[in-house]
Order: C-alpha cells, then structure tokens, then sequence
C-alpha cells in the first residue's frame, strides 16, 4: 500500500489546478479554511477532478465526510494499488 | 471592460466559471424568473439553460411543464427584446433519457405528450433564434446524443449540490459556449488548405497508383471518403478550398477524374498547388491569387515536417496535422477543427456562391494581366447596386465588417444587432454595395456606415469597406462619388472622415487625400492612430470626376 507522501505527490498538481494556488500550500496538514478556493464548490470540484484523473469513485457520503488532507489521503490510500 | 457572462438554469452551473475561457461565469439563482428581474446593465451574454434530464416525469408532472415551458419561453422572448444588445444563448432541451416505467412509455399513449414536449420547446426556440439576431441555441440535446446521459451526468455532484453534469458533461458545454461565441463575433476562417497524399486518401497516388490509393465504402478507404464528404460541406457554407500538395498534376488528375469514391472534384478547389515546390511558397502563392492574408488559412497535412516548415514561416496559419487514428478522423475534423476555427451561425447568399465568386476572381485576374489596367476596369462594365437602410441584408453587412481587414478604413467591428441599431437610428444611414460585372454577380461587397456629424453642419462617415475580391477596380471611388451627391444635392456640405491605421489596412492610407480631403488631425485614442479627414463636397465631386469618367462604372439604387 502507498504511503501518505507518496499520495500527496501524485494528487498535489491537480489540487493546485483545481484551487488555483501553489502546489507548496497542498500539505498533509491542510484543512478547507487554509485554501481560499476550497469552499463547497471548491471540495466537489477536487472530488470531481481526482476521480477523473486517478480513476477511482468515491460515494456521496465519503465525499460529505470528508474534511481535512488527511481524511481525503486515507480514502485514497485505500483505493490506489 | 469586460462585460458580465450570466448564467441562469435549474441546476448548478457554478463550475464553469472555474474553467477557462468564460472569465467570471456568474449564476444569481436557480430561478428561471430572475430572467426578467436581472440587471442587465453590465451583462455581455446570458446562457439559458433548463436541464430536464434530472427531473423525474409522471404524467401530472408533464402537464406542470407544459406551463413552466410556456413561461420560460416568454421570459426569453420577453428579455431579447428588452436587452436588443445582450446576447442570449440558450440549451435546447432533452426529456429524461431514463422513465420510471420505460416499457410503459414506449409502447403505450403514456410517452406521447414526453415527445410533444420536447419537440414543443425545441422548435419555438429554433423560430425565437431565426426572428431574433440576439439569440443562438446551444445544441445541448446533440450533445447528449453523443455522449449519453451516464457520460453527462452525475446523481452524485446532483444530490449533493445540485450540478447535475460531470467534469466532462461541463467541459462538453463550456466548449460548445466558447465556440457559439466566436461565431457570433464570426471568428471564421475563409480558406482550408489540403494536402493530398494521406490526408485526402490514404495511400500515395505516385507510387500507388488510382487503384492503389485507400479510398472506398469499408475500412480506412471509407473514413478517408467520410472526411472528404465532411470538407464538401464546409465549402458549402462558403469556406474555400485550396490544394497544397507535393505531386505530379497529371496523377492528381486522374485520380479526381476517374477515382470512383472520389467526393471532391477538382473544380471544388479555387486554386490547386500541385507542384514541387515547398509548401510555404505554394502558400504564399494561394494568398496572394485569392487575395486572402494567411491568417483567414487554415492547413491540413499528414507531414509534420511539412506542417511545421510552414508554421514556422508564417505563424498566422492555423496547422493540424492528420490524426493517426484515421478511424477518427472525421470526428477530429468536426470536433477540433470546424469547432474551432470555422465557427458559423448563419449561411449569407454570399456564403453559398462564394467558390464561384472567387473563380471569375482568379479569371478577371487574369484579363487584368492582359489587357492593361484602365482598358481591364472599363471592359469589365461594372455596375454598382447602392442599398440604403435595408433589413434583408443586415447579415451580411455585419459579416463584412467583421472580417474585411484590407480595404477597411476604420477596421470597426460590428454585430447584427448593432447594424440593426444602426438602421433603426434615423440620423444613421447603412449602406450595402452590390457588386455586378461582366463575369457575374459578386453580390454585396461594400458597407458604409454615415451618420450626421455632432461637429460641422454635414456628415461623418464611420466605416467605409469593400471586400477585397473588388479591390483595384475604382469602385471605391464610384461609391464616394454617389453618396457626397446623395446627402448635398446642390448644397455645399462638409465631410468629416477617418482613418485608423492597422497592420492590414496599409492599402488605404492614401484613399481620403485621393478623394479630395485634406488632413485635418492625428490623434491617439484607445491604443490607435486616428486620422481625421474634412473635405466639403464640391471638392470631393471635382476630384473624383476625371477617374470615374474613365472606368466606366455605372451605379444604381436599390429598386
């Protein structure tokens, strides 16, 4: 299984992308209110993106649920081989 | 400043605003009626669209939209004709791909009044976008033809917060917006340029011979056939067609005379280089005989050296070069290129005749060349047909101040709508120039656009243009002669006129001196020179009166 760093540099530039912002503010520490983009729209639209690029799902409850880099890095870590 | 991009729909469409291309994107409400309570003072388009697709249909409910179909439609109609100079793009709709009882709905009368509704809706929009300049459709309903709705859509991002497309679904609209936009502003290239060997057929016709070449009903041959149907509809729109290839003419020939899958015949493309020459000098060539700049040219090849050579000489043509996936081919060319670069909304009479027009260009040319200028422009027995203020042609008349970039004096870019205003305006004339000559009809190829001048007692021509198909034939200056003697009569009246140099217009940087006016100012405003011209009608008529006695140009009003 991938390690958490290993995870966070696969998905940094498409969060970068997605929030408009320098790939260094995507950190294992990072919670919504540290990104100015990461507001509702902002959290769908990195779902949406992450799914499309790393073809894997996740459900509307996961999605919900989620509210920090850590939560969203644990989802995934489950699901990339 | 640019203007604000609205959007108004049922569903969540915030996310295009954070794709490219439609700048701030912004979306008030999920009503459709803040259609009639928005300001629109600072609103530059506004997309409309009503998503069906996640709606769940029973038959109270298709009764219900009935109504809210009926209002959204007088919304619209209501908004375009209080907002002439917003643009309104609205989706035509599809109804729920997916019935809670499917078999239920089509085998029994229950889907009936489904398919009236759709067809309903769609069909007064279509009619609202032919009366109205300001409205075009976005063919959502195609889209979702091609793509299914399990592609489109997400009941994930829908329950969550209401937007009911996926990342790709929005991507497919927000390409198809981009694209409605610039054919609006009419961002369409003129001349598509063609390779032979492998872009036209597969195969190479030297060595392998007309039999040789791929080009048929089944396999590659058949996609090959497919793309060349797809560029004898661009020609049909008017796009010329031109040839660019390295080849013996005479196998060309007789590939295109005796191929029987060959679609396009020679006569298709007004000019043809088939030569050994490089293609950015065969390029040059095709500009200059059609009297085009290169950046109206659009280039396909299958050589990426040939491609590249000629983009790296000139820039301005737009190349693409021929997909290795030939099974695609044709959706490439719809979906990349004709998106792309031959955006179109509306066909002119012009658009339909322009091969035509463009062929008696290429002989007139070549009369030119044999007889001498002056005995050339008086032989041709030109007669020019003046219309004034007329509604019919008020397509065209934006189309040509849209794209003329050579003999334009001012370089004012207009809108239908804006013509439109024009007109309606009765201190503005607009006027429409038809083109007649030996060799046949060019139809309308001058705009002038005169309005009374603030200034002096007399008249401010704002843009004056003729496209460049009749460029050097002293037409211009019929044109100049009729109007000062159309607005005088017998009374001495001032003109005031200008010229705003850009990097295409050079050829008419002497035009008002040579009519009789005299520089007046240079001034700088927004980023451009502008030159402004006065000269009063006597002597406008005097100097104009030797040249016109010698071409032989007759002109007429409109009847």
């Amino acid at each position: 299984m991938k390690q958490y760093v290993e995870i966070l540099e696969i998905i940094r530039p498409i969060l970068a992308d997605v929030f408009k912002t320098d790939p260094n503010n995507i950190k294992m520490e990072t919670v919504p209110k540290n990104i100015e983009k990461w507001d509702s729209l902002g959290h769908i639209m990195m779902f949406a993106a992450l799914e499309k690029n790393l073809k894997v799902t996740f459900t509307m409850r996961e999605i919900m649920m989620c509210d920090s880099m850590v939560c969203l890095l644990h989802m995934l870590r489950g699901r990339m081989k | 400043m640019s203007k604000r991009f609205v959007v108004i729909s049922n569903v969540n469409m915030q996310p295009l605003a954070r794709l490219p291309g439609l700048g701030d994107a912004v979306q008030p409400s999920y009503d459709m009626t803040v259609l009639h309570s928005l300001d629109y003072s600072s609103v530059g388009a506004v997309f409309v669209h009503r998503d069906y697709l996640m709606d769940t249909f029973n038959l109270p409910v298709v009764a219900e939209s009935f109504d809210v179909m009926k209002m959204i439609l007088a919304l619209v109609q209501e908004a375009i004709t209080e907002h002439p100079s917003v643009l309104f793009i609205v989706s035509n709709i599809v109804l729920s791909a997916r019935h809670v009882v499917g078999h239920v709905m089509s085998n029994s009368s229950f889907g009936e009044p489904f398919e009236q509704l759709e067809s309903y809706f769609n069909s007064e929009l279509r009619k609202l976008a032919m009366r109205n300049h300001n409205v075009i459709i976005l063919d959502f309903k195609s889209l979702v033809n091609r793509y299914g709705m399990n592609e489109l859509c997400s009941n994930k991002y829908y329950y969550m917060s209401r937007i009911a497309y996926t990342l790709d679904g929005l991507e497919y609209i927000r390409s198809e917006l981009c694209s409605l936009i610039d054919a609006y502003y009419g961002r369409c290239k003129k001349v598509l340029v063609l390779d032979l060997d492998n872009t036209m057929w597969g195969g190479i016709i030297g060595e392998d011979g007309v039999n040789g070449i791929k080009l048929s009903n089944e396999g590659e041959g058949k996609s090959y056939k497919d793309f060349q149907r797809c560029v004898l509809a661009l020609k049909d729109i008017g796009i010329l067609l031109a040839l660019n290839s390295k080849n013996n003419e005479v196998d060309v020939n007789c590939a295109f005379n005796s191929h029987p899958s060959m679609i396009l015949k020679l006569d298709d493309f007004i000019v043809r280089k088939v030569n050994w020459q490089d293609k950015a000098t065969n390029m040059r060539e095709i500009s200059s005989e059609l009297g085009l700049g290169l950046d109206s040219f659009v280039f396909i090849d299958d050589n990426k050296f040939e491609l590249d050579l000629v983009k790296s000489i000139m820039p301005e043509v737009s190349c693409y070069q021929v997909p290795d996936n030939i099974e695609d081919y044709k959706d490439w060319f719809i979906d990349v290129v004709i998106k792309k670069e031959f955006p179109k909304l509306r066909v002119t009479k012009e658009d339909e005749d322009k091969s035509r027009q463009y062929e008696s260009y290429v002989k007139r040319k070549n009369l030119e060349q044999s007889v001498g200028v002056k005995n050339y422009i008086s032989s041709l027995n030109i007669e020019l047909t003046m219309y004034k203020n007329d509604r019919n042609i008020i397509d065209r008349i934006a189309q040509l101040t849209q794209k003329t970039n050579q003999f334009n004096l001012t370089t004012r870019r207009y809108t239908i709508k804006d013509i439109h205003g024009f007109i309606e305006d009765p201190e503005i004339d607009v006027w429409g120039v038809k083109y007649k000559d030996l060799y046949g009809d060019e139809g309308i190829i001058g705009v002038v656009i005169v309005g009374k001048s603030r200034e002096i007692t007399g008249y401010n021509i704002d843009t004056f243009l003729l496209s460049c198909r009749v460029i050097g034939r002293g037409v211009e200056k019929a044109i100049m002669h009729y109007l000062v003697r159309q607005y005088v009569g017998d009374v001495v009246k001032d003109f005031v006129a200008s010229y705003i140099p850009t990097e295409k217009n050079k050829i008419v940087s002497g035009f008002y001196p040579s009519c009789g006016f005299s520089l007046r100012d240079a001034d700088h405003f927004a980023g451009d020179d502008i030159y402004t011209y006065y000269g009063s009608s006597n002597v406008i008529l005097n100097a104009l009166n030797k040249d016109l006695f010698e071409s032989n140009i007759k002109v007429v009003e409109h009847q």
